[in-house]
């Protein structure tokens, strides 16, 4: 594809109550282009991942205002907005922009804001990423449409609360080897059955958290990159789909048609079958989102995807580590952010700069960003 | 209001109002809700209002236990997916039934009927 990774950043995830979008953004890129020895003057466009700061902060406008912060002042600056895929939507388009052949570098952002309102009113706004005339109209919730996925799931295959419960547990071990994660404290079974119930079968620990935080990606295309790095990060594969809004009136309750969609698109352009990554950051809001990602994506058979999480085959030695950043569970969602750090954490895992959760002899890796219960899919895969 | 109004905006009054209804092609007989600009099987936009049954069956449930801030006096409340024996499908209020029961209450594929309630919220009630 001919555009590579030459710059990477992300702010802690958490409750970060004295910090406001501007302050983050301009953190993560600060990082960003101290990790590729750049200067603001060598970035020629600026490309922005943000859900809704608009209900967040209300906050509109916000590409000019992150690029100004973070001292990119008079470059072209866009914001990108596909709910909890705005942050992969932001790259792609800076993907896309440099095999435009018009830019060199560009600098790729995503940010959230989420912690100034409480918990009713960050319900509210999210769930402006379901259809507002069908599903938040008659009571529905964001959590509720993935309870409704999983207990579909549930009744066709068999999976269990227990194999649910396994995918929290092991992303709270993976965020504890994280010290950008929002939760760093490790979890067991017990303590997600008898957790306080969100949308049944989902209770809180099923449940990714509310979080601030900020990412950046510096890219260029692939004659530069060397320039700036000996480690470059080759972006192989960009794919989108999209399904219906409504979950109603999918195809199927129990995977994300959009995801598989993207999925294949991706491994055909990268030339690889799922078989051959070694791992993949996926889109895990809720603990059943990791089953079927693990399924649409190819690593599992339809059905496999909770046995799978329940034997360890996910965890960051397993066959296919499966976010070994901690994931949205753990590391924390900061919604229009989360595609980003989602290619922060693949390409520090292929240089091989993860630390303890390093996942050892990493050559491929891959993300998967979802926006609302599966309207928009959007799959990336690195090389390093 | 018009008859040729084919309408999201008509097709919620109707369920404001207590009933509920679907388009029905003149092309191909195919029944759509909610309402859309051309019909899905064949591409016609000529439809006519016919009254639907209302009979369904449940595909998949949840009982929302933090609501949206709208309905935080109704919790704990349940929301289905729910399949017309006309062929579409909606996402709905399933009410009428005890909450506390609903694993033994709402079994899959378990029939339902359109029940309006005061709200005019869509809404269905299991067959029991
Ligand atoms: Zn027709």
């Amino acid at each position: 594809m001919k555009v590579a990774v030459v710059g990477v950043g992300v702010t802690k995830f958490g409750k970060l109550e004295n910090k406001t979008s501007r302050e983050l953004f301009a953190e993560a890129v600060d990082y960003a282009l101290k990790d590729a020895d750049m200067a603001p003057k060598d970035i020629e466009s600026v490309y922005v991942g943000n859900f809704t700061a608009d209900l967040f902060e209300h906050q509109g406008h916000l590409a000019p205002l992150m690029a100004d912060y973070a001292g990119l002042r008079g470059l072209p600056s866009t914001r990108f907005e596909s709910a909890c895929a705005s942050g992969a939507a932001a790259l792609r388009h800076g993907i896309l922009a440099i095999l435009s052949g018009l830019y060199d570098i560009v600098l790729v952002g995503g940010v959230e804001k989420m912690t100034d309102l409480p918990t009713t009113e960050v319900t509210d706004a999210l769930s402006i990423a379901a259809d507002n005339l069908f599903e938040a109209s008659v009571g529905a919730t964001f959590p509720g449409e993935y309870a409704m996925i999983a207990k579909a799931h549930m009744d066709t295959y068999g999976t269990t609360r227990e194999q649910l419960a396994s995918v929290a547990v092991k992303n709270h071990h993976n965020g504890f080897l994280n010290p950008k994660a929002h939760f760093q404290k490790e979890i067991d079974v017990e303590k997600v059955l008898n957790a306080p119930l969100i949308a049944w079968p989902l209770g809180l620990y099923d449940c990714s958290p509310i979080s601030d935080g900020a990412a950046a990606l510096i890219l260029a295309r692939e004659d530069v990159a060397r320039k700036y790095t000996d480690t470059p990060i080759h972006i192989v594969a960009s794919s989108q789909a999209s399904d219906t809004v409504s979950l109603f009136e999918r195809d199927s309750l129990t995977s994300l048609k959009a995801a598989k969609i993207a999925a294949k698109t991706a491994y055909e352009m990268a030339g690889v079958s799922s078989k051959q990554i070694n791992l993949a950051e996926v889109h895990d809001c809720f603990t059943i989102a990791e089953i079927i990602a693990t399924e649409d994506l190819g690593f599992f058979q339809p059905g496999e995807g909770g046995p799978a999480a329940e034997q360890g085959l996910t965890q960051i030695d397993g066959d296919i580590a499966i976010n070994p950043s901690g994931g949205l569970k753990a590391k924390g969602h900061p919604v229009g952010c989360t595609g980003v750090a989602q290619a922060v954490e693949v390409s520090i895992q292929l240089r091989g700069e993860a630390g303890k959760r390093q996942v050892s002899g990493a050559e491929i890796g891959l993300t998967h960003n979802i926006g609302g219960s599966g309207a928009t899919a959007i799959i990336h895969i690195f090389r390093r | 209001m018009e008859t040729d109004d084919f309408s999201i905006k008509r097709f919620l009054k109707y369920i404001s109002e207590g009933e509920l209804k679907g388009l029905k092609c003149n092309k191909c007989s195919n029944i759509i809700a909610p309402p859309r600009l051309k019909c899905n099987i064949c591409g016609s936009s000529e439809f006519k209002w016919v009254d639907l049954s209302g009979k369904s069956r449940l595909l998949t449930y949840t009982i929302i236990h933090v609501p949206p801030k709208k309905f935080a006096s109704e919790s704990p409340y349940a929301i289905g997916i729910v399949q017309l024996d006309e062929g579409p499908r909606l996402e709905a209020r399933i009410t009428g039934f005890d909450i506390n029961k609903h694993a033994q209450i709402l079994k899959n594929g378990v029939e339902l009927v359109f029940e309006p309630i005061p709200s005019g919220i869509l809404s269905f009630k299991p067959l029991i």
